[in-house]
């Protein structure tokens, strides 16, 4: 009777022991099961200055009705702070998954905030991000997207990119650290499929790098992210437009449009209010966006005609467009001609999706133009006086590489308008950054 | 006794084929002008569909999708040519009492069915990818469908002489241009970007109003109920006013893609010449049946 008792409190100790393991593991896996009101799914995003915002966002197939997120400076004792998420369920008849998002505000910049998830009693592991930088310092981003289809092709990026990110610390230069991952759209093939998502998300989990360092993204909507699927996974309220703007340094402005809605009329009035306050303000102007204004394959979208003349008027350094499922640089472009003021187009989308043979004969690809075809993600590295950007094939090879020189743009003391024309509810806003910014220690 | 059903050869008839002809040939130029001849010639959805989701080589996809485009540019070659024969004819003989050569009426109706089964295999093709709206693919289409199938009835009624060919005909123009018309009604009404950008461009580029995108959502979505009334009105009423309208809101539209987007838009107009071209055929099709019915109130 003693021996079978203590057999039983040896199983159920066993047990309680693994749980607390599974509870306290500190690393984030992909794949993890979705069970109960565990979270999985965990991620950052940008969408609004991100120098001291971030959105958490996780998903549960339980509805939690605790549902926090608690956070604090990696490596201080101080008291965690607590932000409960915002709940709701995604828009899926056939799958029943909640989505979560704690949106963080007031961080400092260059910050790296450890996070763990609650939701009821489950708890996540510890994992950490790191805010954008308040001073103006050299750093680098990705630039990719179109990550669709081909999963397997898709996990094999994701985990080149958090090897990259990994390898950007590893040394004391601080211009290669990879900060965040701007994604122009497409993420996957039908937008209002949850499972599809579902396994994007997964996938994604393994951007995060081995110490639990989490890759901000940046989302752009492409063709195939229809539905409303897409602004619950990347945390914009429901209605949202999903064009904003955002400051990824003091002098470093990043633009990202939609072009699934109408890219004329509100949207392009947008971009020219954006670009007569920004432009003078940053060294470095870029946008991104999903349909191609010049593009390598396909025909040109509607960007042309609407935003095409804005980028040219305002001296936009980089626009990154994606769906074409090949890898481009054009030709410096200013009034649909080769002009060495004018602007360059990269693109056009490879983490995962089948890669295409650009269209060789068309004018703007031409040499010094590039053009070619493998799975790759472009690495943008921004500094005082030159943008390099390189683009890596997913051998860790690179396939091109460029140089952009900083523009002379006279600054102007811009008044910014009393009433904003930015609908948008997350809009950054124009105040200064934080002059008191610490920068992260390297490993 | 003549037959109660016969219909006297008549002009509209031939004047109905000749419109269905150029209403194809068009649309095959746009299409050649889309993914062959222009400068910005891209892919069609059969490619992206193979390529994309099928897993097939990018050579074979590509192989396939210009046999389809070349195969439409050839039949839209033969049906040209089929109506220059029928013009060329005494005009005795362009009239419906006999049939065309059978070699080239052969040669003309493989050509409509391999035609119909490109576009059709389109169609099929972005709904597989889940585009945007792929649930209104078919019905968005219906027209570009509907003027092979149309000018098929019509070859095969030719030397028949017998009326229930041209309501067949007539089936299949209504159904089509009322199903087209629910379809870009729908999607008007629930604000689709790339209309409201048509609108706004062609403005941008042609007049000059720069009205907000509010008043002009405003105009689409009334744009969108109207198109809806009068794909309804087409079903249930025999009004030529109807039709009227269609034909002329059928031409601008198409038409919008050039003064939108520029001359280098050409493709995208005239793959949708049966916009236009199917509310005219409609109206050329009332005329034909005024006259079948005056036929059968006055035998000879």
């Amino acid at each position: 009777m003693t021996i079978q008792f203590k057999v039983y409190r040896s199983c159920f100790l066993i047990l309680i022991a693994a749980n607390l393991a599974g509870h306290l593991s500190t690393e984030i896996r992909a794949d993890d099961p979705i069970e109960s009101t565990k979270p999985v799914h965990i991620r950052v995003t940008w969408t609004n200055a991100p120098a001291n915002n971030a959105t958490i966002s996780w998903s549960s197939t339980a509805e939690a009705t605790s549902h926090v997120v608690r956070f604090r400076a990696k490596g201080s004792e101080g008291k965690e702070t607590t932000v409960k998420a915002e709940k709701g369920k995604y828009a899926d008849t056939k799958t029943d998954l909640t989505y979560y998002h704690a949106r963080l505000s007031k961080l400092e910049p260059m910050t790296a905030y450890e996070i763990q998830i609650q939701n009821d009693d489950h708890v996540s592991p510890k994992t950490y991000f790191v805010t954008a930088p308040g001073n103006d310092r050299p750093f680098s981003i990705f630039s990719g997207g179109d990550s669709r289809t081909n999963k397997q092709e898709r996990r094999r990026a994701n985990q080149m990119l958090s090897r990259m990110t990994e390898q950007s610390y590893a040394n004391s230069d601080l211009q290669d650290d990879i900060i965040a991952l701007a994604h122009g759209g497409d993420f996957v093939a039908t937008g209002t499929n949850l499972t599809q998502w579902i396994e994007w998300l997964s996938a994604h989990e393994l951007t995060t790098c081995s110490d639990g360092r989490m890759l901000p993204i940046i989302p752009t909507r492409g063709n195939h992210d229809k539905g409303k699927i897409f602004n619950q996974v990347m945390g914009f309220t429901e209605d949202d437009k999903n064009y904003y703007a955002l400051n990824l340094s003091p002098k470093v402005r990043l633009i990202t449009l939609n072009t699934e809605i109408a890219t004329a009329g509100a949207q392009a009035k947008w971009l020219g209010n954006e670009l007569k306050v920004s432009r003078p303000l940053n060294r470095w102007v870029m946008a991104q966006y999903h349909r191609p204004a010049y593009p390598a394959v396909k025909t040109p979208g509607t960007a042309l005609q609407s935003w095409v003349p804005t980028f040219e008027k305002h001296n936009v350094d980089l626009v990154c467009e994606l769906d074409g499922h090949a890898i481009k640089r054009t030709l410096p472009i200013r009034g649909n001609v080769h002009d060495k003021t004018g602007v360059v187009y990269i693109g056009e989308g490879g983490l995962g999706v089948a890669q295409r043979a650009p269209k060789q004969n068309r004018w703007y690809i031409q040499s010094p133009g590039y053009s070619a075809s493998s799975t790759h993600v472009y690495v943008l590295t921004f500094k005082k006086d030159w943008l390099l950007g390189k683009c890596v094939r997913i051998d860790g090879t690179i396939a091109d590489q460029f140089v952009l020189l900083a523009r002379k743009i006279k600054p102007k003391k811009v008044t910014p308008p009393k009433k904003t024309t930015n609908t948008k509810p997350g809009s950054e806003s124009k105040k200064p950054m934080d002059a008191k910014t610490k920068a992260q220690p390297k490993k | 006794m003549p037959d109660s059903t016969a219909c006297k050869p008549t002009f509209p008839a031939s004047q109905l084929r000749l419109v269905l002809r150029t209403v194809i040939v068009l649309q095959c130029f746009g299409v050649a002008g889309q993914f062959l001849l222009s400068p910005l010639e891209s892919e069609s959805q059969i490619f992206e569909f193979l390529f994309f989701e099928s897993g097939i080589t990018e050579p074979v996809a590509q192989f396939i999708d210009d046999v389809g485009i070349w195969g439409c540019l050839i039949s839209a070659v033969l049906i040209l040519a089929g109506g220059l024969y029928e013009f060329r004819q005494p005009s005795l003989d362009r009239t419906d009492s006999k049939r065309l050569n059978p070699t080239i009426w052969w040669l003309e109706v493989v050509s409509l069915q391999f035609i119909a089964c490109w576009f059709l295999a389109n169609a099929l093709a972005y709904m597989a990818r889940g585009e945007m709206y792929w649930e209104w693919t078919l019905a968005e289409i219906a027209v570009r469908l509907g003027t092979p199938i149309a000018l098929t009835c019509l070859l095969i009624q030719r030397g028949s002489n017998h009326v229930r060919w041209f309501d067949i005909v007539r089936y299949v123009v209504t159904l089509t241009t009322a199903m087209t018309f629910l379809a870009h009604g729908y999607k008007a009404t629930q604000l689709y970007g790339p209309f409201t950008d048509l609108i706004l461009l062609t403005d941008m580029n042609c007049f000059g109003f720069e009205p907000e995108q509010k008043s002009v959502e405003i105009g689409l979505v009334a744009i969108g109920w109207a198109d809806i009334a009068l794909a309804a009105g087409l079903i249930i009423t025999r009004w030529g006013g109807i039709k009227t309208y269609m034909f002329l809101w059928g031409a601008v539209t198409a038409l919008s893609r050039i003064t939108a987007f520029g001359l280098v838009a050409w493709p995208e107009t005239l793959v949708r010449s049966a916009n236009w071209g199917m509310p005219l055929a409609l109206i050329l099709l009332c005329s034909i049946k005024s006259n079948a019915v005056l036929t059968q109130t006055s035998p000879d």
